[in-house]
Order: structure tokens, then C-alpha cells, then sequence
């Protein structure tokens, strides 16, 4: 009798842990199947995009990033956002500052293609526009003291887009590209995380609330200069993916000068919003210990 | 002998270390500009844009010399004479960033200083004129890389003017131009990705895989400077050369980690880009 209830204890102990590992199985199964998946699908992507490394790299994978790198070219996009990266690699061993001479209607098709290629939905493009850099060169002349300046050139450009969604500006989101000498892609950031249902229906609500009588708080040394509902979230380069409805403020100084404008980011109720996450762990302390003195000399 | 060969073998191994493990950096973040006593208004975003900074530089494996926050960054600490005050001077480390308020006029002239504003418990005047107080790489100095998120301190209208004589061993400085109706906006994001891009990621798992861009300052700061910026800002780089090429492959080319030589500030090369 004892035995047979050892024995039932057994089976019935064997029964409720066996299921778990045929599902953790399955689970694993379904895993490589979806990284299969996943693969597939960046690396039709990455010959959509002209990136030269579909055949010869290896899928690499870790955290809340996955994708290819080759010599002459890295693809790759976070788990948690719909967020991108390429570079072109070849670009830095080049010693000449090569430009891509199309025009700039090239670089606005281009990024358009890469939107419909990563299946992002380009009618959520506030503004598109190409951002052309200048160079410019000088001489010190040892007898005067003086810059002796050379004419600015022209140097690369970048298309470069920002969003809305139902009306609703997403400021953290953006793409930026530039676009090499033969015209392969050299740069793009994309970040354009999905917005939830739920964050929209709240900004929305925000920006009623900013339509009707919304009044920012009062910043001390500083002015209301605009009110804006929005979108806030992460950054691309991060660990995670925060994403708030939120009321813009930014205030202009009231005094003559100081520059950079204050800005803060509210809830209905004009509290201040947390800032969206970056990193999951919580940074390093700033230094507990006020800063010594040295003496009296820089007074 | 065995002493000598100890001490040649040490030698060995610290030229091997990647130069990354031996980068010296610091920041500056200042938040607090109580209106009546440093110009106001307070900003909330800049000391975390600088401990952001220091997480991809410490990931990387640089060496942190100094990171105070608001009335620990004083003015002295960035001009001439007292800027390798070891206990926060920016000629103390190769990398300097600073985040926190500048100077913009409303419509600059050649003749304009450019200036970034700190709000210090010690070392005073708060406000630093670039041009006339701060000089970086000299008398012993060590700064390579100087940072600056204030708004207008590099007004392009005056670039030549005010920011030729701080390069005394510096190789590249960045900053913004703009004005006071068009200016940087308070940001975390910024400083964050521009420290990202620079290092690469490297000591994280972006750095791991290789999978994030790292880019050179140039790049870098051409990429991320006009984040939360409002119309007609530019992103501004500059870099000093022996010569013309020196120059403007430094202001093309050249990374936090390139660890190449200190310039001779003959020529000079700069390059920007507005919203």
C-alpha cells in the first residue's frame, strides 16, 4: 500500500512536471522558429535596402538588439521598438570626404523606400526635408593674429523626417539618413516605435485639454513661449522603451540672454512626467560630498 | 635586472591597453540658475543628460575624473589658470562635456563673445566669455575633446573670432548656433545619444555585437547636435591641424578614442548643419 502510494506520488509528480518541459520544447521550437522568422525577414529587408551583407553574416542577437554586420556594412534593429540603424562601414577607412552629388529629391525617394521597406507607415511623416552641412576651412596668419578664412563648400546632406500620429506630434521619434558616394545608404537612424491605442486616446485628451484652458505653471526667470500636446518616449539608443502622452511647455528667458529654453513635460494636471527611461538599471550617484573649496583665491 | 625587466614588462602592458581603458573624461551638469542670484530659469533636464553621458563613457571604460552637478561646475573651471584645478578643472581630463545654459544674442555679429554660464558655490563670475578666458591644451593642460550643450556658444557669425584662440593643444570643440528666438531646447536625449555614438556603445551589449554606429565626433555631433532644437539651430564642429588636410581629417574623421597627437593650431576646419 505504501509502495503504491510512492508510486502514485511519483507518476502524479512526474505528470505535472513533464508537461512543462514538452510545452518549454514546444516554447524553444516556437522561438527559433519566430528567430527564423525574423531572420528572413531582415535579411529581405537588408537586400530591399541594398545592404551588402544578407549572404555572408551571421544573425548576431542580444538584449533588445538583433542583426547583421559585415565589413563594409551593419543593419540592425531593437526587439522592443521599431527602431533601425545602418551603417555603411567602408565610409570610415576612407581618408576623402566623398559626397553623393544627386539631388536632393534622391534623398527624400530614398527614405520614403526605406519607410515602405521596413514597412513603417511613411503617412505618419510630419516633415520631411534634406539638411545640407557646410565646411569651411581657415588659416591662422602667425602675423596678424587672424583666421584667414576659405570659401564654405558644400558637405553631406542628410534627409531627415520627423512625425505625427493623428495629428499628434511624436517628438522623440525621427529618421535620419545620409546617403554615400554611389548612393548606398551611409547612415540611418529610424526610430518610430508603435504607438498603443490607449497613448494615443490620452494625447488626444491632452491636447483637448491644451485647446480649452489649460495653464502651465509658472517657471520662475522665464515665460510661456508654446504649449503642445504630444507623444514622448525613448530615445533610439536605449534599453528600453518608454512611451508618455504628454503636454509640452517650453518658456523663453525673461532675462536678456540666457540660452537653452526650459522645457517640461506635464499630465493633465500640469505635473511633471517622469522622463522616459533609457537605461534599465538606475545610474551612478552623482558624488555625495559637496565639492572642496580650495581657498579663498577664486572668490 | 629584475626590477628593469618588471618595470619594462609594466611598460608593455600599459602601452597594450586599449586606449579606451585609458581616456580621461569629466562632466558638468548644471540644472540650478535661481533667477535672482544666476539669471534663471532653472532648467531640469542638463544634470541628467550628463550622468547619461557618463554611463556610455563608463561603459566604454573610460576613466571618469570628475562629474559635479550645479553649484559644484563652477566658472573657474573653465577659464585659463584655474582650469586644471584637479578637483574639476577641464583641462584636467582629454574629454570635457557641459551641459547647462549659454549665451544667445539676438541677432550675433562677428563681434559677439560666445560664453557658457555656470552657477557655482565657489570659483566666481558664473559667466565665462570663451574667447577673452578659456584656453585648453596649454601649460600642461590635457583636453582633447571639448563638449558644450549651452546653446549659443559657437554663434557661426563669430566662430573665427571667438573660438581659434581656446585651441592650445585642443583637437575638436561642439557647440550651437543660434539666436535668442531660435535656440536649443533642454534635453536629455541629446547629450545621451551624441556619448552613444561617440563610443559606439562599446562595454555594452550594442558595443558587444558592433550593432549600434560609432561614429566620429564630427558625425556625431552633425547626427545627434539638432535633437530638440527649434528652427534655423546649427550643429557646430570645429577641429584644429598642423595643416589644412590635419585639419579637416581630424574634423571629419577623428574619434574620442583615435588617440591620435595634440595639433599644432595652424589651420583650422569646421563644419555645420541647421534644422
Amino acid at each position: 500500500m505504501k509502495r503504491n502510494a510512492r508510486s502514485f506520488w511519483l507518476l502524479l509528480s512526474i505528470a505535472l512536471i513533464l508537461p512543462p518541459s514538452s510545452w518549454s520544447a514546444q516554447e524553444r521550437g516556437r522561438e527559433q522558429a519566430s528567430a527564423a522568422a525574423e531572420h528572413a525577414k531582415l535579411q529581405r529587408q537588408a537586400e530591399t535596402l541594398h545592404l551588402p551583407l544578407a549572404k555572408e553574416s551571421e544573425l548576431r542577437s542580444e538584449g533588445n538588439l538583433y542583426g547583421f554586420r559585415s565589413t563594409e556594412s551593419l543593419f540592425s534593429r531593437r526587439v522592443d521598438s521599431r527602431t533601425y540603424f545602418v551603417q555603411d562601414l567602408r565610409a570610415a577607412q576612407e581618408k576623402e570626404l566623398k559626397i553623393f552629388e544627386g539631388p536632393n529629391k534622391e534623398y527624400t525617394d530614398r527614405l520614403t523606400e526605406v519607410f515602405r521597406a521596413l514597412e513603417i507607415p511613411a503617412a505618419e511623416i510630419a516633415q520631411s526635408k534634406v539638411l545640407q552641412e557646410e565646411t569651411q576651412e581657415g588659416q591662422l596668419d602667425p602675423k596678424t593674429g587672424k583666421l584667414v578664412r576659405e570659401e564654405p563648400r558644400p558637405g553631406k546632406r542628410w534627409a531627415m523626417a520627423t512625425r505625427q500620429v493623428e495629428g499628434l506630434p511624436v517628438f522623440s521619434s525621427r529618421a535620419l539618413m545620409g546617403l554615400s558616394v554611389d548612393g548606398r545608404i551611409s547612415f540611418l537612424e529610424l526610430h518610430w516605435p508603435v504607438i498603443s491605442a490607449e497613448v494615443l486616446l490620452e494625447a488626444h485628451r491632452l491636447q483637448e485639454r491644451v485647446r480649452s484652458k489649460f495653464r502651465p505653471p509658472a517657471l520662475e526667470g522665464a515665460h510661456v513661449e508654446s504649449v503642445e500636446a504630444g507623444i514622448l518616449h525613448s530615445p533610439a539608443v536605449s534599453f528600453v522603451m518608454d512611451i508618455h502622452p504628454v503636454i509640452r511647455v517650453t518658456y523663453a528667458p525673461d532675462a536678456k540672454g540666457l540660452g537653452k529654453k526650459a522645457v517640461r513635460y506635464l499630465d493633465a494636471n500640469g505635473r511633471e512626467v517622469a522622463a522616459p527611461r533609457q537605461f534599465a538599471q538606475p545610474l551612478e550617484r552623482p558624488p555625495e560630498k559637496p565639492r572642496q573649496t580650495p581657498g579663498a583665491k577664486l572668490r | 635586472m629584475t626590477r628593469a625587466s618588471f618595470l619594462i614588462g609594466f611598460a608593455v602592458i600599459l602601452a597594450a591597453l586599449p586606449l579606451s581603458a585609458q581616456l580621461r573624461y569629466s562632466t558638468g551638469g548644471v540644472n540650478n540658475y535661481p533667477p535672482a542670484t544666476c539669471g534663471g530659469p532653472n532648467l531640469s533636464l542638463c544634470v541628467p543628460e550628463a550622468r547619461d553621458f557618463q554611463f556610455w563613457y563608463n561603459s566604454a571604460g573610460f576613466h571618469n575624473v570628475t562629474r559635479w552637478e550645479n553649484g559644484d561646475v563652477w566658472g573657474a573651471d573653465f577659464r585659463d589658470g584655474t582650469d586644471r584645478d584637479p578637483s574639476g578643472g577641464s583641462d584636467i581630463p582629454q574629454v570635457y562635456f557641459f551641459s547647462g545654459h549659454g549665451i544667445c544674442q539676438n541677432a550675433p555679429v562677428a563681434a559677439d563673445p560666445d560664453f557658457l554660464v555656470t552657477c557655482g558655490n565657489f570659483g566666481t563670475p558664473n559667466v565665462d566669455n570663451i574667447k577673452s578666458s578659456s584656453r585648453w591644451g596649454n601649460a600642461g593642460g590635457t583636453l582633447q575633446f571639448m563638449f558644450i550643450d549651452a546653446s549659443c556658444p559657437m554663434d557661426l557669425v563669430s566662430l573665427t573670432n571667438n573660438w581659434f584662440v581656446p585651441f592650445q593643444g585642443l583637437h575638436i570643440a561642439t557647440g550651437h548656433s543660434g539666436n535668442a528666438t531660435h535656440d536649443t531646447l533642454d534635453s536629455e536625449t541629446r547629450g545621451a545619444t551624441f556619448a552613444a555614438y561617440t563610443t559606439g556603445g562599446a562595454g555594452t551589449i550594442f558595443g558587444t555585437l558592433g550593432l549600434l554606429p560609432h561614429l566620429s565626433v564630427g558625425d556625431a555631433w552633425m547626427n545627434t547636435g539638432l535633437i530638440d532644437v527649434q528652427s534655423q539651430v546649427c550643429a557646430v564642429a570645429i577641429a584644429a591641424g598642423n595643416d589644412r588636410n590635419d585639419a579637416i581629417n581630424r574634423r571629419e574623421h577623428e574619434f574620442v578614442t583615435s588617440g591620435w597627437g595634440n595639433p599644432t593650431p595652424n589651420w583650422f576646419a569646421w563644419r555645420w548643419v541647421c534644422n
